[in-house]
């Protein structure tokens, strides 16, 4: 009797199981669709954005190159997405060392001052790089970018460092320090290799952020410095059915899925679940 | 004391650099916006500097701002609504599957948000459009017979919205369920609870902390996002976040939209802190009737 309920719960467990793998699935397909739709559409062979495409051709990527200005777009993203996650991994070190080492009271300015960005509507805040930056004589220029960029990115440079710091016990080094090791030398010698993981994983978060940010550089685009989202954002308005603009964009997919790929295989996913949930 | 002085002499080599940075590119620029807002703006003049708070006046007395304010806020709380029903079973998936599972969801759900917003809502436009492929499908299967209206609409951008915001509600759900001692459920089932049981009365209670997080967050990112709505819903579906770039890159009326970005983030903070009001106090009133029980 009591082996025939057992076989029962089981096969209800696994009927269960089986339904919620089913309903992962169903939204998983939920979650690519648009992404799946623009890389399809783009290849092709008629004139106007269709999902399923009419036939296959590349022919909307080799238009592409007859338009300059978008391959300029596209090089002002990747320039301005690899200089500031650098600079966002750079300050994201020092800031997560100093909250993670020292226990003072003036972590709560450095938080307040770092971590906010993203906290903060990036519609605010762009707006106030806007004014500011205008103000300060960069409002239209690559510099002006780049700053606002570095500024957005470097939280999740934080948040990442972090989960990485957490996992470096402090004792080695102090063994390092015991053994004449200047702190500059023992961090750059025993703690960054440990965090190495999570400095890449930073680096690419941050990457992928400021690569797709439209807010912000929407508010400080000028002709002379128009980033890839902005550029597509400004042709949607005008025709949104040119089949070359699901080409670009599927350009743009494809470098944020390269890198999310390469992050995956370095980020221990483990460690940040264990952290987000403490 | 000298070990005081050590110790804040260590912490500055380290923290310097950002905090001067940060103060010069984003802590003066958030406080210009804050002082801008109180400005006034004359499209023959330019912006004159005054302290004025005439534009909450007029934002807040005008029923065709008020209407768009509102209109935000319902969307908002819809999307957070529809992403805390479509994500607590993800987060359940997320916990007990293991290896390249795993692994597959959570870039599928990180996948909508490290990919440009602006690409993402154009494969919505794609999708959703009167003959898009949801329509086709709809029409195909016999559940309509005319297009569905998804484009240009509230709905459409609840979707759009839903489907970029799921990964913040999936994790913040999945923590608190990682942080529930697994202890529980062996005491619990081996008091004879089903597992339904166990779930209504063990696992769905403890993980409340994680749910509300997640609404809050998920809440806060609806109402200040630009690129979904702004597609997906057109110009005639205007949302805050769409009026303030209009107003301050169209019309480049900088202090009335700074007033509207200071409107924005109040009223998304004012209900952010009601909420956690709200369910803190009605935690301790638990609270108290347990310890007076």
């Amino acid at each position: 009797m009591s082996e025939r309920a057992n076989s029962a719960n089981r096969a209800i467990e696994r009927l269960k199981r089986s339904a919620l793998g089913a309903y992962v699935l169903l939204l998983s397909g939920f979650l690519v669709a648009p992404i799946v739709a623009i890389t399809l559409g783009s290849l092709t062979a008629g004139n106007y954005v269709s999902f399923p495409p009419q036939g296959l051709s590349l022919k909307w990527y080799a238009a592409i190159f007859s338009q300059p200005a978008y391959l300029q777009a596209l090089l002002l993203s990747l320039v301005i997405a690899c200089i500031s996650a650098t600079v966002a991994i750079m300050l994201g070190v020092l800031v997560a060392l100093a909250l993670h080492r020292f226990p003072t009271r003036l972590n709560i300015l450095l938080q307040a001052f770092v971590l906010t960005p993203v906290m903060l509507p990036s519609i605010f805040v762009g707006l106030a790089f806007l004014i500011a930056y205008t103000r300060m004589g960069f409002g239209g220029t690559a510099f002006g970018l780049f700053a606002a960029h570095v500024v957005v990115a470097t939280p999740f440079a934080v948040s990442l460092l972090l989960v990485g710091v957490a996992g470096v016990n402090p004792v080695l080094e102090m063994a390092a320090r015991s053994l004449g090791a200047s702190p500059w030398r023992a961090r750059r010698l025993i703690t960054l290799p440990l965090i190495a993981w999570s400095m890449a994983a930073g680096w690419g978060f941050s990457f992928m952020m400021s690569f797709g940010s439209l807010e912000i550089s929407l508010f400080l685009n000028t002709p002379k410095a128009v980033t890839l989202p902005v550029a597509i954002y400004t042709a949607l308005e005008w025709s949104p059915l040119d089949p070359m603009l699901t080409a670009i964009s599927s350009g743009l997919v494809i470098v944020t899925l390269i890198v999310l790929l390469l992050l995956v295989r370095t980020v221990k996913i483990d460690q940040i679940m264990k952290r987000s949930g403490s | 004391m000298r070990a005081d002085a050590t110790l804040l002499r260590s912490w500055l080599a380290l923290a310097l650099v950002p905090l001067v940075l940060f103060a010069i590119f984003y802590v003066v620029p958030v406080v210009q916006l804050f002082w801008l807002s109180l400005s006034r703006f004359d499209p023959a003049v330019g912006i004159i500097p005054a302290v004025d708070p005439g534009y909450f006046f007029t934002f807040l007395t005008d029923s065709y701002y008020l209407g768009i304010l509102g209109r935000t806020v319902a969307i908002s709380v819809a999307t957070t609504i529809a992403t805390a029903i479509l994500a607590y079973p993800l987060a359940i998936y997320l916990l007990i599957s293991k290896g390249w599972r795993q692994t597959g969801l959570l870039i599928v759900l990180v996948l909508p948000l490290v990919t440009s917003s602006i690409v993402v809502s154009y494969g919505w436009l794609i999708l959703l459009g009167p003959r898009g492929l949801v329509n086709d499908v709809a029409m195909n299967l016999g559940l309509t017979s005319t297009p569905l209206q998804l484009m240009y609409t509230d709905t459409g951008i609840v979707i759009g919205l839903t489907h970029v915001l799921l990964v913040f509600m999936a994790l913040s759900i999945a923590a608190s369920m990682q942080a529930i001692d697994a202890n529980l459920w062996k005491a619990a089932r081996s008091l004879g609870a089903t597992s339904w049981t166990t779930f209504r009365k063990v696992t769905f209670p403890l993980t409340l902390p994680g749910l509300r997080t997640g609404c809050l967050l998920v809440f806060s990112l609806s109402m200040s996002a630009y690129a979904t709505p702004v597609l997906i819903g057109g110009p005639r579906r205007k949302v805050l976040s769409y009026l303030i770039y209009q107003q301050s890159s169209g019309l480049l009326n900088w202090p009335f939209a700074a007033a509207m970005a200071v409107i924005l983030l109040a009223s998304t903070l004012g209900i952010v802190a009601a909420v956690r009001l709200y369910t803190h106090t009605r935690r301790s009133a638990t609270l108290r009737r347990a310890g007076a029980a």
